[in-house]
This record gives structure tokens, sequence and C-alpha cells, in this order.
């Protein structure tokens, strides 16, 4: 399922369309801790948060994630959305919680993996 | 009676990977000559190696630059140590970088980290990423602050993220820390009104300075009698 499908299934708001648009979902992710996300991201996943600023965007260009979705209806900053148009990274939104967007993408058949194992 | 020194406590150099390439020694300490600071304090991200030189800088120009450090906790928070001396703050800064990850620093997406002398010379670049949580908690960092006899305030506490209100929701009552900070996104009265507990705090405003333009947009007055005492009496008594 491609970033595209997985959005337009769950209804969410594209807020940036990044270059992962028709690319494959690895699976998800789900932590508000940047650290966290660091050490256990695997590329491609798509990564469900609250964190609404720009150094999201740096960790999703270093660690090749597909998007952030913003849960809770949080919107990005202007820096957030600056960044992600200049580094190409999809953002999504939704006014649902991170449990409930977690378990409908899981309900699509995302699942999630952490990248040690 | 006395004259009020103006202080800006929070001002990064170009060490941090956030904060702009002019953020250089001897143009923070002119910046701040010219923004009518006294005293400013050096607060880079999980490190202490740029502040010698800008101690060195401002003692070229009569300007007091206080060594400090600004610790990002295990929970994201950030806390500023603010030091007596340059050899207590290059421990801690020793201490911190050993609870850091050992990630690499990609300044394509994080910034350049550059260790500088106090004439601008550039020494190196600092290889482990700064803007990282340690694998200190909020009591271990406040702890290792106190235990060097340094000063720690929880910084802008006002802002959505990496203060610690943001992080825990509250400011843990029992955590030894009797100083906060509120950025200029902010006000002491906007936060006081939203938090009613931060009343039982010294309040100090700072710039958080990333860039040169910063230095001095905000900043505490601290009476000039306690100009030779510890930092701690300095600012709590300010």
């Amino acid at each position: 399922m491609t970033v595209s499908e997985a959005a337009k299934k769950l209804g969410l708001d594209l807020v940036v369309k990044g270059s992962s648009w028709n690319s494959q979902v690895k699976g998800g992710f789900c932590s508000d801790m940047l650290s966290h996300v660091m050490g256990h991201c695997p590329a491609g996943y798509l990564w469900v948060t609250i964190q609404n600023h720009k150094n999201v965007i740096a960790i999703c260009s270093l660690l090749e994630i597909s998007g952030v979705v913003l849960a809770h209806g949080i919107k990005a900053d202007k820096d957030m959305l600056e960044k992600a148009e200049d580094e190409g990274i999809t953002v999504l939104a939704s006014g649902l919680s991170a449990f409930e967007i977690c378990g409908q993408l899981y309900d699509l058949g995302i699942t999630g993996a952490d990248k040690n194992g | 009676m006395g004259k009020k020194f103006k202080c800006d406590l929070h001002i990064h150099t170009l060490l941090s990977p956030c904060a702009e390439m002019e953020m250089m020694p001897t143009a923070i300490v002119k910046h701040a000559c010219n923004a009518g600071l006294d005293i400013i304090a050096i607060t880079d991200h999980n490190t202490t190696s740029n502040v010698e030189s800008v101690v060195i800088a401002g003692q070229k120009l009569g300007l007091k630059v206080i060594p400090g450090i600004e610790i990002q906790t295990k929970e994201e928070a950030h806390i500023v140590g603010l030091f007596n001396s340059v050899e207590s703050a290059k421990e801690v800064g020793d201490k911190v970088r050993k609870y850091l990850p050992g990630i690499q620093n990609d300044e394509n997406y994080f910034g350049l980290q550059i260790l500088m002398d106090s004439d601008d010379e550039i020494l190196g670049q600092e290889d482990i990423m700064l803007l990282n949580s340690t694998d200190l908690s909020l009591e271990e960092s406040v702890d290792l602050i106190l235990s060097f006899h340094g000063l720690p305030i929880c910084a802008h506490v006002d802002r959505p993220s990496y203060s610690v209100i943001s992080q825990l929701g509250f400011i843990p009552p029992d955590l030894p820390v009797k100083a906060v900070e509120i950025s200029r996104r902010s006000s002491v009265e906007e936060e006081i009104k939203e938090h009613p507990y931060l009343s039982n705090y010294r309040i100090i405003t700072s710039s958080d300075a990333h860039r040169l333009n910063e230095i001095g947009s905000c900043f505490v007055e601290i009476n000039k009698s306690l100009i030779s005492q510890s930092i701690e009496k300095m600012i709590l008594e300010g």
C-alpha cells in the first residue's frame, strides 16, 4: 500500500505532498520522543506523532521515514511546513488520536517492527 | 540602592548545530555589549567546549561571561546549568558527553558543530551529535549541575517542546530546582496565570539566542551588589 492509498483510506488531510507519496509504506511507528524515533524507527515507515516542529522533518530526512502523520488535530508550525516543502517530506494530519490512527493503519495491514529487531 | 546589571543567561555559540554560523565568540561578545548587556551566559546543547573561548573574548571587552550548558535530559527536557568557573563547566561538559548516544552528527540535517577559539579561529568540529537526549534523567541532570555547585534552571518552561512542563506536564515539586526561565515567546504574567505555582520559583527571562540579533532580546536584571557572589546567590537573590 502506498502513502497516498493509506492517506485516502484513513481520510487523512494532506498538508505537504512529499517525494514518498507513491511509495510503499513499509510499516508504522508511533512516538513523541525524537531521540526514541532516531534510535528505533526504520526507513520507509509512517511516523504518527503530535510533535510539530522542524526537527521532526530533519529526522524524517535523516532516517528516510515515509512521512509524518500529525494526530489529535495538531497543526505543523511554520518552520516545520517550510522544511517539509524544502526536503520533500510528506506531512499528513488527522483529528483522530494517535491511538486511533495507529489502530486504523494496523487494520489496513500496516504493522511495525523496531529497526533494532 | 545600586545599579542593576542587565543579563542574558542563555546564549548558544556555533557549536550548537541549530545556532547560526555567525555565533562566533567575538561576535557574540560585541553584540552583547552593543545590546547593553553586562553579563551573558553561554549554554550550548550538551557541551561546554566553546565556553572558555567566549569567556576570554568577553574579558577583552569587559563583558562578564558565565560558563554554562543546556542539557537535554532523557525526557527531552532542557535544563540550563550555570557555573562559577570554566573548570567546573568543563568537567560537567565532559561528564554529559559520556551520556550522549554516540550518533555521529550529520551536518546536512542538523547543522555544523564548530569548535572555536577566542579569536574566532576554527579549532575543529564536534563529531558526536549534540542535538540529542542524553541518558540523564531530569533529576540526574539537576544533581550533576548541583554537584559542581552550579545553578540548574528549567529552560524556557513556556515552550511547547523541550521544556520540563511540555514533557512532564508540570515541574516535579521535589525537583531541587529554584529557578525557571521564560522565553521571549511568552511573558511572566501569562505563564503565572497558566501555572500559578511558578511564582514559587525565581523566574528569569533569557533570549535562548541562536543568532546574533536575538542576543539581549530578553534579559534579567541582577543587583550589582551580588556580582561577586556565587552564581546561585547572584541569580536567586537577583
